[in-house]
C-alpha cells in the first residue's frame, strides 16, 4: 500500500511540475501564436475576397454556423462538401466560405470568396495532401497553380470542368483534384445563396 | 567518457539513425528540403539534450516501476515547449514540419537514450550524449535532404538559402536551382524516395563500418605478427 502511494506521489509531482512549466510557456507564447493565426487567416481571406475598410478596423466578422440554421453539408455534383466556417467582409462586399472536402489523396481545406451577385471572387487552398507535381499544383504559387485558380474568378454555382461541359480547364494528370475543387466552389456559392435567402 | 569518443559514437559508430535505426518515420517524411532537415534536426537535438539532462537529474528519485511513464511525461513536456516556441517564433518551420514536431514525443531516439544511457549516467555525460546523438541525427537528415532535393527537384538549400536574399531563416528562400526541376526524378520527393535514399545510405554506412573494422583487424594482426 505504501509503495503504491509513493509511486502515485512521484508521478503526480512530476506531472505537476511539467504542467506548471507548460502553463508558463503557454502564457508567453499564446499572444504571438493567436496574432500569427489571425494574420494568416486574414491573408488567406483577403486573397479570395479583398475588403476595403478603414485602417484599424477588423476586416471580417466570423458568423456562427450553428446560429445560421443552414445545412453545412452540401452535395455538389454528387460530392459531399463540408462548410467549416463563414465570415462576412466588413465592407459588405461578400462572404468568405471555408470548405473541407476529399481530394485525390486526402482532405483539402479551401477558402472561397463569394460576392453579393453570387459569383466566386477567388479560391485559395490552405491545406492539402495532394500528389506533389500533379494535384498539388492546385495550391501551388507557380504559374500553373495561379492560372488554374484564376479560372474560378467570376464563375457561378453551375461551374463545371470542361470534361463535363463547363468552363474550367482541369490540371493535367489531376482530374480528381480539379473536379473536387470545382465542386467545392459550387458548394460554397450554394451555401451563400442559402445564407442570403435566410436573411 | 570523453567528448571526442562520444561525438564519434553519436555521429558514426552508434549513429541514432544509421546504426541504432531509431526515429526513421520522421526521417523519411520530412527530408524534402534543407530547411526542414536542419529545423527538425535542431529541434530533436534541443529536445533530446533537455530530456537527457532532466531524466539523468531525476534518475535517483524515479521508482523503477513507473520510469517509462515518467520519461514520457518529461519528453512530452519538452516537445510541447519546443512546439509552442516554434509556433510563436518560427511559424514557417512549424507549418512545414507539421505533425512531426508533436510526434517527437514518440520518437524512439529520445526514449531510447533515456532508457539506455541517461538513467545510468550522471548529468554531464548525459548532456554531452544529447548533443552528440542529436548531431548524429541532424547530419543524417541533412545528407538525406541534400540528396533528395538535388535529385528530386534539382535544388540546393530549399527554404534556407535564396539567391537574392542570402540566408533566409523564415523558410521563404527558393534555394539554388542547379538544373530545371522538370528533369528531376520527382519520385525522390515522395515518401518512397525517402525509403530508397535511406536504404542506400544504410548500405553505404554498413560498408564503410565493415571496411573500417576489417582494417582495424588487419592492423592488429600485423602488430601481432611483428611481435612474434
Amino acid at each position: 500500500m505504501n509503495k503504491i502511494l509513493k509511486l502515485t506521489f512521484v508521478l503526480f509531482l512530476i506531472c505537476a511540475i511539467v504542467a506548471g512549466i507548460l502553463g508558463a510557456v503557454d502564457l508567453i507564447t499564446r499572444d504571438r501564436i493567436t496574432a500569427y493565426q489571425t494574420e494568416k487567416s486574414n491573408a488567406a481571406r483577403a486573397a479570395v475576397m479583398p475588403v476595403n475598410v478603414p485602417e484599424g478596423q477588423a476586416l471580417y466578422t466570423d458568423l456562427d454556423l450553428k446560429d445560421l440554421g443552414i445545412p453545412t453539408n452540401i452535395n455538389a455534383n454528387g460530392q459531399k462538401i463540408k462548410i467549416l466556417s463563414v465570415s462576412e467582409a466588413n465592407d459588405g462586399s461578400g462572404w468568405v466560405v471555408e470548405t473541407e472536402f476529399s481530394g485525390a489523396q486526402g482532405t483539402i481545406v479551401m477558402m472561397v470568396g463569394v460576392n453579393q451577385a453570387l459569383r466566386c471572387t477567388g479560391i485559395s487552398i490552405t491545406q492539402h495532401s495532394e500528389t506533389s507535381g500533379l494535384g498539388a499544383n492546385a495550391a501551388s504559387v507557380a504559374e500553373v497553380g495561379v492560372n488554374f485558380r484564376a479560372q474560378f474568378k467570376g464563375v457561378d454555382e453551375h461551374v463545371q470542368l470542361k470534361k463535363a461541359g463547363g468552363e474550367i480547364d482541369a490540371l493535367s494528370g489531376a482530374t480528381i483534384t480539379s473536379r473536387s475543387v470545382t465542386n467545392a466552389t459550387s458548394a460554397a456559392i450554394q451555401f451563400v445563396e442559402a445564407l442570403q435567402s435566410a436573411n | 567518457m570523453n567528448f571526442k569518443k562520444q561525438l564519434k559514437e553519436g555521429v558514426i559508430t552508434n549513429n541514432p539513425i544509421l546504426v541504432q535505426q531509431l526515429g526513421m518515420c520522421a526521417t523519411m517524411a520530412i527530408t524534402t528540403s534543407l530547411f526542414n532537415g536542419v529545423g527538425m534536426g535542431l529541434s530533436v537535438l534541443i529536445i533530446l539534450t533537455c530530456c537527457n539532462v532532466a531524466v539523468s537529474a531525476v534518475r535517483k528519485f524515479i521508482p523503477d516501476e513507473i520510469r517509462l511513464a515518467i520519461f514520457v511525461v518529461i519528453i512530452a513536456g519538452f516537445v510541447t515547449i519546443v512546439d509552442l516556441l516554434l509556433q510563436a517564433y518560427i511559424p514557417a518551420l512549424s507549418e512545414s514540419l507539421g505533425v512531426f514536431i508533436p510526434l517527437i514525443v514518440v520518437n524512439c531516439i529520445i526514449i531510447g537514450r533515456a532508457e539506455a544511457f541517461c538513467q545510468k549516467n550522471p548529468v554531464g555525460p548525459s548532456f554531452v550524449d544529447g548533443i552528440t546523438q542529436g548531431l548524429g541525427y541532424t547530419v543524417v537528415l541533412i545528407v538525406m535532404c541534400l540528396i533528395r532535393e538535388f535529385l528530386g527537384s534539382g535544388r540546393f538549400g530549399g527554404g534556407l538559402i535564396d539567391v537574392a536574399k542570402g540566408i533566409t531563416l523564415d523558410g521563404t528562400g527558393s534555394g539554388i536551382q542547379l538544373f530545371n526541376s522538370d528533369y528531376g526524378a520527382s519520385i525522390l520527393t515522395l515518401p518512397v524516395g525517402g525509403f530508397l535514399t535511406l536504404g542506400f545510405i544504410f548500405a553505404a554506412m554498413q560498408a564503410a563500418l565493415k571496411k573500417a573494422a576489417k582494417k582495424k583487424a588487419e592492423k592488429a594482426n600485423e602488430e601481432e605478427g611483428e611481435e612474434a
